[in-house]
């Protein structure tokens, strides 16, 4: 694995992101250099130290005096956070519905693939935007955005699997000499799927991460207190003639978390799915 | 073809229903639409009498076949933040997105076409590595923060363009760009994957070996073929265009309805998210519709089945 | 040869892949007469169907790279510029291929497939003159209610049937070579029978040059009139087709001939060559067959042996080399 990352430049730049925005999360709070709530409205408005800035404040400081490089680093948790656990609760909840509708069929299957197309036919931002105005603001609420509006391609990766492993017919016959479903699934199905839903995980982890910053851009992610890029740039944006890297900086993050993300999920296909050779 | 698109029409018709299912058991189930139009000191007596009144006390499924009843009627209730029907809120603002959503289609295409096939074509040159990086850029890049960065540059720097409003076509450029050049970088990487298979088929062999010209096979024999199989994916990009258009008419303060959603769900004005929200999905689903019509009609195959 | 209408002159073709590089065909030399019928026979992997390819430059380039000189005329194909080279091809040179299945665009009709190659190399015909030289040429080939034919997609036809398609599109411009990839591999044993009639007589009727690509050894013996036997690249042995059959002399084409089914009396096992071809990545030195020659010794190792022989047959081993040496 690590020999097939040092042949892929672009699957180490990707890896070495993720690595970075991963230490800055588990940093924040050790290494900020200052309060991420902090105001100090004798300092606001400062630029980062390559236009204009002091060196106090690496990055300078918003419209309320609070430092942006703390702001940005504590702002990683939320990505990360909501990043890593809307990705596995949405993995879970998918290839629970799709082993449920690919093994017990009928109407099960139905039901699920019925609510997949009613799913399909809404523009993922509509969704993620719909249920956060019913639910309201919070960070639970983010997690939960993300896994309902990103479960249905693990859903189809699972239920497509398990039903092709029903048509083969070495399947039958295992069974045929006394093999259980449960030993069928662990052997015959999850070795199978397990690489396309990584694949699938690291993709959708980067499509969850850009609706976090949409959706606190537009003011309906975590709490407005909490610091995310997504709302540092909406506040930004309000500068943009003045002070125009208070909005530069949290798009650029997001933008390079993004990248990275897809990098490396697009070395892990690679890597675990080397006849896709695109 | 008319037996497989009459079941396609049934099940776009079902996908519909589904929808308004949905947004109905949601807004009127799961949220409390009642205490969200009294103000906040209201009393319990206050909220179970306009209750009874509106109707909310009746079954489930009763509320849900008025609601569709009237939704057929075009009645979706008043807006509370308009004082006026929550449909002719949103009409309003239609052509305004329509308007948006058909020329960033416009420049996604004009830029994808061109890039995909070049990039295909020469595959693995300079051009396609650039090509591919900035693909790959475009759909990393998140649509509010290329909007915001288009402004800075082209009207704060260069003072080319208006940052917002509708008055003029100038106007529309920006905001078309920005949801455009996000399309633009998923259809690319689609179109060029999809090309680089094409381009390996032995009929591209065969339509070399007849002495063909270069631009006759890779437009006619090959772009025709991807362009058929890309066909069944146009309906993603749809949607990613009505999807972006909420934050791109955020950022631009285009009067579209995208915008119109955000600020209802902030006023709490859940009539009109309704509409939105039906609106999109079932627009979304009737272009799925005609793009299947469509992916008949370039299919002989299917035509004649 | 003043007959030759094609000949082949030290063609090497190296393909640059991510894999490093691969000789696909070595120093092949080779030459087509008018009117005549050769055979290239290899299993797959040998170079054989690479060769046909570089004939009209259908291999792309990057990866491939080509050198050499394929002479039809007093003109170097290879050295042709890219637009010149087009209009050779399908018009003085054509070829059909091995998958009749996928090898006509499924979202043409036949006529409009058709057409388009009288479109291109016959300028000034109008639609009524292009029909009426499509219908006649699927006459030619055999093909029953051809009017209805025009108006069908690929799908709507059997693989014999595109295949006369196939044929019928590659003679409209009555070209002087036809090149066949495997033509009927992937046809039933019927259907085989009756391709390989008509590119038979096809050929005595127009004088067409033909060059039959294969690895079946039977669909030789039965269509050509000269055969090139390809092994990992280059061409071990050619000879008159019923000469080879008769005296085979490299060890490979011995082999090759002892396992056709029916070639040994009844209850003898048929004759396998042990080992496998190897990979164009890893050429062995010296001969490329020694590490499955039953004959192989230090020399064969060593030395790539040279092409030599007289009477139209040639080989390339140095068991023969060293027998005309003493």
């Amino acid at each position: 694995m690590i020999s097939s990352l040092k042949k892929s430049k672009t699957g180490m730049v990707g890896v070495a992101i993720v690595l970075l925005v991963v230490l800055m999360a588990a940093a924040s709070g050790i290494l900020t250099p200052y309060d991420p709530a902090k105001q100090d409205l004798y300092h606001k408005l400062a630029g980062p130290i390559w236009s204009g800035g002091t060196g106090e404040h690496l990055l300078g400081t918003d419209q309320l005096g609070r430092d942006i490089l703390s702001r940005i680093m504590y702002g990683s948790r939320v990505t990360l956070l909501v990043g890593f656990s809307g990705t596995v609760c949405a993995g879970l909840l998918g290839v629970t519905l799709g082993a449920i509708a690919g093994y017990f069929g009928k109407w099960a299957d139905v039901v699920i693939m019925r609510i997949v197309d009613i799913q399909l036919s809404f523009p993922f931002i509509l969704l993620a935007l719909f249920i956060a105005a019913v639910l309201g603001r919070s960070l639970a609420n983010v997690i939960l955005i993300a896994a309902i509006s990103n479960w249905v391609n693990y859903a189809r990766l699972v239920r497509g699997e398990i039903l092709a492993v029903k048509e083969m017919e070495y399947i039958e016959a295992i069974r045929s000499v006394g093999a259980k479903d449960g030993r069928i699934v662990l052997f015959h199905v999850i070795p199978n799927v397990i690489s396309p839903v990584i694949v699938q995980a690291t993709l959708g982890m980067a499509r969850i991460i850009t609706m976090e910053a949409s959706l606190s851009f537009l003011g309906l992610g975590v709490p407005v207190e909490i610091a995310t890029w997504g709302r540092m740039l909406a506040e930004g944006r309000d500068y943009m003639l003045t002070d125009p890297w208070l909005a530069i900086i949290p798009g650029l993050a997001i933008t390079l978390t993004v990248l990275g993300v897809n990098l490396m999920g697009d070395w892990l296909r690679d890597y675990l799915d080397p006849k896709l050779d695109v | 073809m008319a037996k497989y698109l009459g079941k396609r029409l049934l099940q776009s018709i079902i996908a519909i229903l589904g929808v308004t299912l949905v947004v109905f058991l949601v807004l009127n189930v799961a949220g409390d639409p009642v205490t969200l139009m009294l103000p906040a000191n209201a009393s319990f007596e206050e909220i179970e009498a306009l209750k009874a009144k509106l109707g909310y006390d009746d079954p489930v499924f009763v509320q849900y076949f008025r609601f569709l009843g009237n939704a057929l009627r075009g009645d979706f209730g008043l807006s509370y933040n308009y004082y006026q029907p929550a449909l002719s809120v949103v009409l309003e603002r239609v052509p305004a997105t329509a308007t948006l959503a058909l020329a960033a289609f416009a420049v996604s295409l004009l830029i994808s076409i061109p890039a995909g096939i070049v990039a295909a074509v020469r595959r693995n040159s300079k051009t396609d590595a650039v090509i591919r990086t900035l693909a790959l850029l475009g759909q990393c890049v998140p649509a509010f923060w290329l909007g915001i960065m288009l402004m800075l540059l082209f009207s704060v720097k260069l003072k080319l363009l208006p940052t917002s409003g509708f008055e003029s076509w100038s106007a529309l450029i920006l905001p078309a760009a920005t949801l455009g050049l996000f399309s633009a970088a998923t259809f690319t990487r689609m179109l060029r994957s999809n090309m680089i298979e094409v381009m390996g088929k032995e009929y591209i062999d065969t339509a070399r070996s007849k002495g063909l010209s270069e631009r006759v096979v890779v437009w006619k024999h090959a772009f025709k073929n991807a362009l058929s199989s890309l066909l069944t994916v146009m309906g993603l990009q749809i949607a990613g265009l009505l999807g972006g258009a909420v934050i791109t008419e955020t950022v631009f303060a285009w009067p579209g309805i995208g915008r119109l959603l955000v600020q209802s769900i902030n006023n709490s004005d859940f009539n009109v998210v309704e509409v939105i929200v039906i609106l999109m999905a079932t627009s979304f689903v009737v272009i799925n519709f005609i793009v299947d019509v469509l992916y008949c009609v370039v299919n002989p195959r299917i035509q004649l089945q | 040869m003043k007959d030759a209408v094609l000949k082949i002159e030290n063609l090497n073709v190296i393909f640059h892949t991510k894999y490093g590089r691969a000789n696909a065909v070595t120093d092949v030399n080779l030459e087509l007469r008018r009117g005549e019928k050769l055979g290239l026979v290899g299993e797959s992997g040998s170079g054989k169907s690479v060769t046909s390819k570089s004939i009209i430059r259908l291999l792309p380039s990057p990866p491939a790279e080509l050198t050499g000189h394929i002479w039809y005329g007093d003109v170097d194909l290879l050295a042709l510029p890219a637009r010149e080279m087009e209009r050779y091809r399908g018009n003085r040179i054509s070829m059909i291929f091995q998958e009749p299945m996928v090898s006509l665009n499924p979202l043409y009709t036949v006529e409009n497939q058709m057409g388009e190659v009288l479109r291109r190399h016959e300028k000034g015909l109008g639609r009524a003159q292009i029909r009426e030289r499509v219908l006649d040429m699927l006459r030619r080939v055999d093909i029953p209610s051809p009017e209805t034919r025009l108006r069908q997609y690929p799908f709507e036809l059997s693989g014999g049937m595109r295949q006369r398609i196939m044929i019928a599109m590659s003679l409209l411009c009555s070209p002087e070579i036809l090149i066949a990839d495997e033509p009927t591999t992937a046809l039933d044993v019927t259907i085989q029978a009756k391709i390989l009639d008509l590119i038979h007589k096809l050929n005595t009727d127009y004088g067409t040059s033909l060059i039959l690509i294969t690895h079946d050894l039977g669909v030789i013996a039965q269509t050509v009139d000269y055969v090139a036997v390809m092994y990992a690249g280059s061409i071990v042995e050619k000879a008159p087709v019923k000469e080879l059959f008769r005296a085979p002399l490299h060890p490979y084409t011995a082999g090759l001939l002892q396992s056709i089914p029916g070639s040994r009396p009844d209850g003898e096992e048929l004759a396998v060559i042990p080992g496998t071809v190897p990979s164009i990545y890893r050429m062995p030195g010296g001969c490329a067959f020694h590490n499955r020659c039953g004959f192989a010794c230090e020399r064969c190792r060593a030395q790539k042996p040279p092409m030599t022989g007289q009477n139209g047959h040639y080989v390339a081993c140095w068991r023969h080399g060293q027998e005309e040496g003493r």
